[in-house]
């Protein structure tokens, strides 16, 4: 009998699933294991024939397209193989070795043997599921919020002209087996009527049905145009506690279809989006704080899957949003009317919404004129009260000071339109740097027309060639944490060894690429993954590119919410020790695929002068 | 060099490898425990070997026996772990040996530290009152000193930079647990595989051509 080095026995015990099998059982495995030191000269003529074999690498590093064709970045501690065990209907695996290593391969009759044990078995079935699942993040559960409405809708809006009668009205809702009906004139909204409408305006009131639908209608409804997300419809119901939502065409603002909150209900999978409609009960500064101290908990709580991880930073900026509009009208109720047009505008994170429990605020008023002294303190006071309230309600103050209760921030549209066409003509990448923020903007309070024409002014100065350029080469600047040798670099962070700002070696970096696209493409939605699906859809990135993209970054963004969630931290820098064996691997093909992305800007334009 | 080639292509067994590449050569990693590092007083404590072929390892003729012993164990049973039931229990010295003996002509012998191995190994049968046959030997050690001194010159090389440990480590090889003589055999041929493809990415170097490129070929 042969004896066998006990490191394997070892090695094999200490990689799950081997791990249930006993001392004796392992040595018997073992028995039947060949070690290959693979290289990519005798990778074909070594593990290509082993096959099938269960493979366990020990060191090195392969890119396996696996037998369905997905592309896999393995290293130690990883297998494959096992899909064609369980399933001999699969096509061929391809090998790439990227550097050389150790491989066990473990014989096909000891895998069948050990598959009689039912965690041993499972293990490789949810393994193999899991590369399947992996596919793309816009296959998984959540994706469904960021979808525009219009694809969501599913059949074309039940609408009657006003002028018809009650009867009518019911009837039609009835053959349709709907809940509300849009009231439209001449074919535009006016108004909406619920079945809750028909119970309390007509049948508890004994009101002629043949009375014309307006009469009972609830009139100038809340409504939400068709390509905007199913998120934002559902933050809009939650924030007017309203159940049923008109939805209407951009363009010409006809009447499109109806969200209720049973489809939201037939969606919704997390509910960390429930904790909006909360916030925006609160009636007075006391309880908006202490609503708003509870989110920690309630995310900790209540997001336990990636699916709300992908929807948690817009959670928290649609709260943070309700909070300011909240605080706005409890300054006023206070302090009376704005003496001019303002609007409130936000930046950064809180504009792109991917707040995370750390991110600082970021706004601005902008203003409809010059203001003179009284309307000036006016302002002065309102942006020291929301700012400050924004503090007590867990939101940090801005370090940097971009917070609308610093004067140099409360501008006229023609002073800001003035100082951005400042940042094109003075491109250095510090300036660069130091105005980025404010490239990511959203409107969150008050006249929302004022930043529309600051938008719509600045667009094209952001177009010219020499500024994009410039705006790519800064996007490049900062690299991704990868060595020439594809290993991770490291940082410090805690006494740990193997940390990695994910926000900034990471999701600020596809932040940077989406928005130089966006930039230059004229579109000025703020949010990442909404950038990343319009520059998808207008070709202005190859939509494989885009839609790869968009997901790295929700994957990136999902370890770094489950990070803050898991550890109650506030950073963004995650262990790589505390990361599963495939999301170390995701993690370093993630990082090739931004690198890749900088490059390819870099030469788009700047003509590759980085 | 004329005399290790025509007596490893006098012993017939490997001859048809002459002209092949490396990694064709039929292997046999080993090593060995003393409880001394002095010759006359040495003792075997234990062996172990796998053989290999083509950066493969298999077990279907791998080895590990402890050897009995008589006499003083001075320390060593402590570093390596082994108790006096252990070592009561082992094979004859001699049965090893000429276990061991069976590979002298079929297959290329892999050590690290050959030099310290052969000798005893030499000493073993001096005291059987045989003379070991001709042994064809690579050794990983001077494989890793021989790159070392590259770039240092030899006497820049740290002296714990060519432990086997060390040598693996440079080839992000996993670091052995045990010092037991069959790990150890095993750990030394996983580092010749990866020695191998970094001396000779490309397979084309025959022994022959290894010899004259470093100090690691020898025939004892």
């Amino acid at each position: 009998m042969s004896d066998i080095p006990q490191q394997v026995v070892q090695y094999l015990g200490a990689s799950a699933p081997f791990d249930v099998f006993d001392e004796d059982t392992l040595h018997g495995i073992a028995r039947h294991v060949q070690v290959v030191y693979v290289t990519p000269q005798n990778c074909e003529a070594t593990l290509m024939k082993m096959m099938p074999s269960l493979f366990l690498i020990q060191s090195g590093q392969f890119t396996i397209h696996d037998e369905n064709g997905n592309e896999r970045f393995l290293s130690e501690g990883d297998y494959f193989g096992y899909i064609k065990l369980l399933d001999k209907q699969v096509g061929n695996i391809k090998i790439d070795v990227d550097s050389p290593g150790i491989v066990y391969a473990i014989s096909e009759t000891s895998f069948i043997e050990s598959c009689e044990n039912r965690q041993f078995l499972s293990f490789f079935k949810a393994a193999k599921d899991d590369v399947l699942q992996n596919q793309a993040v816009s296959e998984s559960n959540t994706m469904w919020l960021y979808r525009p409405l219009c694809e969501i809708l599913e059949r074309p809006p039940i609408a009657i002209e006003q002028d018809v009668s009650i009867q009518k009205a019911a009837e039609v809702m009835s053959e349709n087996g709907v809940s509300s009906i849009i009231i439209t004139e001449y074919d535009h909204l006016i108004g909406i009527v619920t079945d809750r409408d028909l119970r309390n305006r007509v049948v508890a009131t004994g009101l002629d049905i043949q009375m014309p639908v307006h009469t009972i209608m609830t009139e100038k409804p809340a409504y939400i145009l068709h390509n905007q997300n199913m998120f934002s419809a559902i933050a809009l119901m939650s924030e007017k506690n309203i159940h049923h939502l008109p939805i209407l065409h951009s363009d010409d603002r006809k009447p499109m279809g109806m969200v209720t909150t049973t489809d939201v209900v037939r969606q919704q999978r997390g509910n960390v989006v429930f904790m909006i409609g909360e916030i925006a009960k609160a009636e007075n500064l006391y309880q908006l704080t202490r609503l708003a101290w509870q989110m920690p908990q309630y995310f900790a709580a209540n997001a336990k899957r990636a699916g709300d991880f992908d929807i948690a930073g817009k959670v928290l900026s649609q709260a943070t949003d309700i909070m300011t509009r909240k605080l706005i009208e409890f300054f006023i109720d206070q302090h009376g009317q704005p003496p001019l047009d303002y609007c409130w505008v936000v930046y950064g994170s809180q504009a792109r919404q991917d707040q995370t429990m750390g991110s600082d605020q970021d706004n601005a008023l902008l203003l409809a004129q010059e203001p003179d002294e009284a309307q000036a303190e006016y302002f002065a006071r309102m942006s020291e009260y929301v700012c400050k309230s924004l503090g007590k309600c867990g939101i940090k103050l801005c370090p940097g000071n971009i917070m609308a209760s610093n004067p140099k921030l409360r501008l006229s549209v023609g002073a800001a339109l003035k100082q951005a066409r400042g940042w094109v003509r003075q491109f250095t990448p510090e300036a660069i740097l130091e105005f980025n923020i404010y490239l990511d903007a959203r409107a969150v309070a008050g006249e929302r027309l004022l930043f529309k024409t600051l938008q719509q002014e600045r667009k094209k100065s952001f177009q010219e060639s020499m500024f994009l350029a410039a705006v790519a080469r800064t996007a490049s600047s900062q690299a991704v944490p990868l060595s020439i040798f594809n290993k991770f670099v490291y940082q410090k962070h805690n006494g740990k060894k193997d940390c990695i700002n994910i926000k900034n070696n990471g999701v600020a970096l596809i932040n940077d690429l989406a928005r130089l696209y966006a930039l230059s493409a004229g579109i000025t939605i703020p949010g990442t993954v909404d950038r990343l699906n319009i520059l998808g859809e207008i070709g202005t990135i190859n939509k494989q590119d885009a839609d790869n993209l968009r997901d790295i970054w929700l994957f990136l963004n999902r370890l770094r919410w489950r990070h803050q969630l898991r550890n109650n931290a506030t950073d963004n820098i995650i262990s790589i020790s505390d990361l599963s064996s495939i999301e170390r691997h995701q993690l370093k093909a993630a990082f090739k695929s931004i690198q890749r992305a900088q490059d390819v800007a870099v030469n788009r334009f700047s003509g590759g002068l980085s | 060099m004329k005399n290790w080639l025509a007596n490893m292509v006098g012993k017939g067994m490997l001859a048809d490898y002459v002209h092949s590449p490396l990694a064709d050569l039929p292997l046999l990693a080993l090593d060995f425990e003393f409880n001394s590092l002095h010759k006359k007083e040495v003792k075997f404590m234990s062996a172990g070997w796998v053989t290999g072929q083509h950066f493969q390892i298999d077990y279907d003729q791998s080895y590990y026996r402890l050897i009995r012993a008589k006499g003083d164990l001075q320390q060593s049973p402590i570093i390596h772990g082994l108790t006096a039931r252990d070592i009561a229990q082992g094979v004859h010295a001699k049965e090893m040996y000429s276990s061991l003996m069976q590979y002298a002509t079929t297959h290329v012998w892999v050590l690290h530290n050959a030099y310290l191995d052969m000798n005893m190994l030499k000493e073993l049968a001096y005291r059987f009152g045989e003379a070991m046959p001709a042994i064809t030997t690579i050794d990983t050690m001077q494989l890793a000193l021989h790159k070392l001194s590259k770039g240092t010159g030899q006497y820049g090389v740290k002296h714990d930079a060519a432990t086997l440990d060390s040598c693996r480590r440079r080839f992000e090889l996993l670091s052995s647990p045990l010092h037991n003589a069959l790990s150890d055999a095993q750990a030394t041929l996983e580092l010749f595989y990866a020695q191998l493809y970094d001396i000779d990415p490309k397979g084309e170097m025959r022994l022959k051509d290894l010899k004259s490129a470093t100090n690691a070929v020898k025939v004892y």
